[in-house]
Parts: structure tokens; sequence; C-alpha cells
């Protein structure tokens, strides 16, 4: 027994995900706190782990790591999320990821899993690609955060971002409540399927609700350039402002992107409030002032119903 | 010595007579404090002094009525409540009920029962989050419910379920999210199943997101042609699920207001009841291409 128990040590140092496995130690849900120590049974409220990789690990595809108390949780890689798994942090105090390089979070999960995060800080401090860059998952449910400050040198579009959008191909859901996305030195939300490679065929469907999206050189950009699928957007209560270039930024390509606009505000942009070069509509309920441009072409009419 | 070991007695019979599940339901107190390095002991409950689970405090502190309050982040695991009561953690931490089968929170009260700040995980397995089969008022604010499994009468964040009777329901600043069956379903039967239910159910959802389960909010009167299913939705994003965002089916009437519906996987919206608009909803870009099915009927805000 004790052998066994040395073994999945030694495990551990090669890869903390393998010792879970190894150890098989898969619970419904794991807890960690800046107190927790990584180890093979951590995971109890008495017992938590110390980063979410490795809790990460201990915990059964579906489940959840819940958050204790107030740390930074970040291990040495980003975040690489490839199953179902939610991450959960309500009023435990600042939980955060920093991401000085790499991404703070990277979702490449499979085609029916739902990956939800609530209460994290993910900051780029000023290094870092992108906060959370979603590749491929059923869904991603973003709910109560902060994104910020993510200014990896390139910008070329994966660098840079709060939130980075970019699946290839399958069908992906994205959701943002209660979140702000600020300070990020090229786009706040940067939903371009295809990114990587041209010809990607995903449909994507998101909802930006009571989100802010300011400080940032781009607030939220839906580039499909490069994608033959479908992308629809429905931006209801966002503040995209004060960012350096547009607030809100749709360029349709040759597809039906399409970004609906509810009750959104964009003021103080440096070049337009809202730059549309494709399908862009307005609920007509919207406060767009006082950007150095307010529109760069008009918006359509949709119908409240 | 000897007077040490009847005070242990004293203790034991105490805890015997006071265990969960005893005969003894409901405490003396106003108020439980409940923690993760709390312990379920006959004078836990205090904030020096917490209890450790919900249910310990539910059944031998706290007295009809009361509350229970959340010191600190932990799993306070699933409770049966049959009385009225509080749950409140506001900003104590991450309180959850891991739910790995049945219910997290059954509710047969006929009172008010007020949760707050909780976050409900089925983690793929569990039956239903709440599962509210009583009368009375039931107000869910600032949760997490996700994760819940079956079709149905199970796999759903929050399921309202009497037989007969009045409820008032209330959702406000909530996440329902990632459940097998609905988000939301208000099905009054007898039962749980069974047709001939006569529940008068009124509800409100404000700011909830119920997102990526089978059908975002479901209202169902088909079992309860004798009673009334009524719900006004503010502010609600049922985005993105597998099937319908908003369906109300026979004897039930929704009513949307300022929200939203996109990217589900059949429908914006299905009328299969009664649907009305005040017509200030972004019901845009469901997959199929039919954002709404059955038509809704406009109403005037006044």
């Amino acid at each position: 027994m004790r052998n066994a128990i040395f073994a999945v040590v030694a495990a551990c140092t090669l890869s903390n995900i393998a010792c879970a496995d190894a150890a098989n130690i898969v619970s419904p849900s794991a807890w960690v706190s800046g107190l927790g120590k990584d180890a093979p049974a951590c995971g109890s409220t008495t017992a938590p782990c110390r980063t979410f990789e490795y809790a990460y690990g201990v915990v059964v595809p579906g489940g959840s790591i819940f958050v204790k108390d107030a740390a930074d949780y970040s291990a040495q890689a980003p975040l690489v999320i490839t199953h179902a798994i939610s991450i959960i942090n309500k009023s435990s105090g600042t939980a955060t990821i920093v991401a000085h390089s790499g991404d703070g979070i990277d979702v490449e999960a499979g085609a029916s899993d739902n990956v939800y995060i609530e209460g994290l800080t993910i900051d780029g401090a000023g290094g870092g690609d992108a906060g959370i860059n979603i590749v491929s998952a059923a869904s991603v449910t973003i709910e109560h955060c902060l994104i910020k400050s993510f200014d990896a040198p390139g910008n070329n579009g994966g660098q840079g971002d709060g939130i980075l959008v970019e699946p290839q191909s399958g069908t992906l859901a994205f959701t943002v409540t209660d979140t702000v996305i600020s300070g990020n030195a090229y786009i706040g939300v940067f939903v371009v399927p295809g990114l990587v490679n041209s010809g990607a065929t995903a449909t994507v469907s998101g909802t930006l609700t009571r989100v802010a999206v300011v400080s940032n050189q781009q607030g939220v950009v839906l580039n499909d350039f490069a994608n033959s699928g479908a992308l629809t957007v429905i931006a209801t209560e966002v503040d995209a402002s004060g960012n350096s270039g547009d607030g809100f930024y749709v360029n349709s390509g040759s597809s039906s992107a399409s970004l609906y606009l509810n009750r959104a505000t964009a003021t103080g942009n440096l070049k337009y409030g809202v730059e549309n070069l494709g399908k862009l509509y307005t609920y007509k309920d919207n406060s767009i002032n006082n950007n150095v441009k307010d529109l760069s072409a008009p918006l359509t009419a949709a119908a409240l119903q | 010595m000897g007077a040490r070991k009847s005070g242990f007695l004293a203790s034991a019979v105490a805890l015997l007579w006071l265990a969960p599940g005893s005969a003894f339901a409901g405490g003396s107190q106003p108020s439980a404090w409940v923690s993760g390095s709390g312990v379920n002991a006959t004078t836990c409950g205090s904030t020096s002094s917490p209890c450790r689970t919900f249910q310990y405090a539910y059944n031998n502190v706290v007295a009809p009525g009361g509350t229970i309050y959340v010191r600190d982040a932990a799993d306070y695991s699933p409770i049966k409540i049959t009385h009225a009561i509080s749950i409140i953690n506001d900003s104590g931490g991450t309180a959850t009920i891991v739910a790995v089968s049945g219910y997290a929170i059954l509710v047969q009260a006929v009172g008010a029962v007020h949760l707050k700040g909780l976050t409900l995980d089925g983690a793929g397995e569990g039956a239903n989050g709440v599962n509210f089969t009583g009368g009375g008022s039931l107000t869910i604010e600032n949760c997490t419910i996700k994760g819940f499994a079956g079709r149905a009468f199970t796999g759903n964040g929050i399921l309202i379920n009497p037989a007969a009777g009045t409820t008032q329901l209330t959702v406000t600043d909530s996440v329902v999210s990632g459940n097998a069956s609905a988000g939301i379903l208000v099905d009054p039967s007898k039962s749980g199943a069974g047709s001939g239910a006569t529940a008068q159910v009124f509800g409100t959802l404000t700011r909830v997101d119920a997102v990526n389960n089978e059908t975002g909010v479901l209202l169902n009167g088909s079992n309860n042609s004798g009673g009334a299913v009524s719900v006004i939705a503010s502010e609600v994003n049922a985005s993105d699920n597998i099937d319908v965002g908003f369906e109300a089916d026979l004897h039930a009437t929704l009513f949307l207001s300022r929200s939203t519906a996109t990217g589900n996987g059949l429908y914006g919206v299905a009328n299969f009841g009664n649907v009305d608009t005040y017509g200030d909803n972004a019901i845009n870009g469901n997959r199929t291409g039919n954002d709404v099915i059955g038509g809704l009927t406009s109403v005037g805000s006044r």
C-alpha cells in the first residue's frame, strides 16, 4: 500500500493530472484554497487543493471546482480545459489567475461539454495572450468575472484579448454575464472563427449581458471573414466605451455573422462607437454618442418582439 | 470523574435524541450559523460555535420561520425543508450543495422559504436542484444551479411541482445552466407527475440566465387544469438551450419582458399555451431559423 502511494506521488512530479488519474481519485467536486496543497487526496473542504490545474485532475468530467478563499490559483501553464467542468467562486474572496505569458484559460473541450466559470479575476498583468481562449466546447458560460490587462506583444489577433472565441468547426455557444473586460491591449471580446486556419465551418451563438468592455483597443469584435458557418451575438446592456479604437465592430465577411445591439452603450471611443462592415442590427434602444465618430455606416433595424 | 461520565452520558443521549432524521423537527432559536469548520452538536448555531450542515441546523436548532446563516465556504449537503425557513449566504463564500443523487433542496413547506447565495450542483448525476412540492412562497436569490441529470421531472435546475394550494415563486439574479431537462420547470402535478392538480402558481423570474439546458424556462399546466400557472420573466436570458428558450404549454401563461433568446436549437419561444409579450424582447438567431412558434400575444405595459 505504501508503495502504491509512493508510486502515485512520484507520478505527480511528471504530471499533476496524470497523478490524480493514476490515483483514481475522482470526485464530483474539489475545493481549492490559498492554504491548500496539491496532493493526490486533495479536494475536500478540510484538505483543499492549491491550484485549479491540479483540482481539474481530481474532479470527474462534469463536476466542479469550488473556491474556498482568496488566492491566486494559477499553475505554471494556462489552465487547459478539455472536458466539462465548472469553476465557481461565489463570494469567497478574490480568486485570481495571473497569466503574464500565454493564456489564462484555454477551453479545448468536446462537442457536448459545458464549461462554466464564475467569480474569477483573470489578469494578464501587462503580458499574457488571452484571458479566456475558447477553441471548442458545447458551451462556455462566464459569470461575474473580471478579465483585464492582457498585453502580449504582437497584437496579431490572438494576443492581448480578454475573451477570444476562435472555433474552427462544430457548434459553440457562449454566455457572458455581469462581467468586466478592461484594459486589454487588443480586443475585449473577440469572436473570430477560423482565426488560426481560414476555411472554418463553425456555428457560434452568444449573449453578452450586463458586460462592460472598456478601455481596450477594440471593445466587442465579430469577424467572420474566415468562416462559412453562422455567427449570432446579442449584446444586451453592454457598455463598450472608452476604447482606443471602436466600441463595437462587425465584419461579416461572406457569412451571416450578426450582432444585435440591445440597450447597449458606446461613448468615448476614439474611432467609432459602432463600426459596421456587415450585419449589425439595432433594436433602436441603444445609446451611442460622443465617440470620435458614432457610426461608420447605418445600422439595420431589427424588431423587438 | 463520575460527574464527567454522567455529563458525557447526558450529551450522548442528547445527541441521539437530536440526530437528523429523528422525530424532533425544528429548534427554538431564531437563527443558526453554519460553517465548514462547524460541528453538528446540540448547542451549535452561534457564530463562535456554528453547525456543520443545513439539515442539522434546520432540524435541531432553528425555529420554524427562522434563518440559517452561512459563515464561510463549504459544502453543506442536501436539505429537506418542511416548514418556513431562510438560508442566507451574503458573501460568506461559496456555499454549495453537491447532490450526486436525488435533490439538493427539497421543499415541502407551506410557508415562506428563502434561499440566497447558494450553489447547487448535480455534477451530472443529481435529480433536481430545488424540488418544490409545497405551497407558500419560494424565493431564490443569487443562486447558481447546474448539472442536474434526467428527463421530465428530473434533470431540472428548479422544479415547481405542487399539487394544490397557492405558490409564489421569485427567482432573481440567478443562473440555471447545464441541466439535462429544464433550467426552470413549473409543472404542477398530483403525486409528482399525475393529472388533476389544482395549484395556483404565480412567479417572477428577474435577471436570470437559463442557458445550456435542454429547455430554458418551461411552464406546463397540462396536469393542472383545475389551477393556474402565470409567470413574468424580466430580463431573462434563455439562450443556447438544446431545444427551446422559453416554452408555455397548456394552461400556462408566460409574460416576456426585456428578455433574450438566441442560439436555441429549435425555437427561441415555443407557445403551446399562452405567451404574452410587452414587445421589448430580443429573440433572434435561433438555430432552425424559427425564433417563435405559435405566435406571441401583445400586452401593454402600464
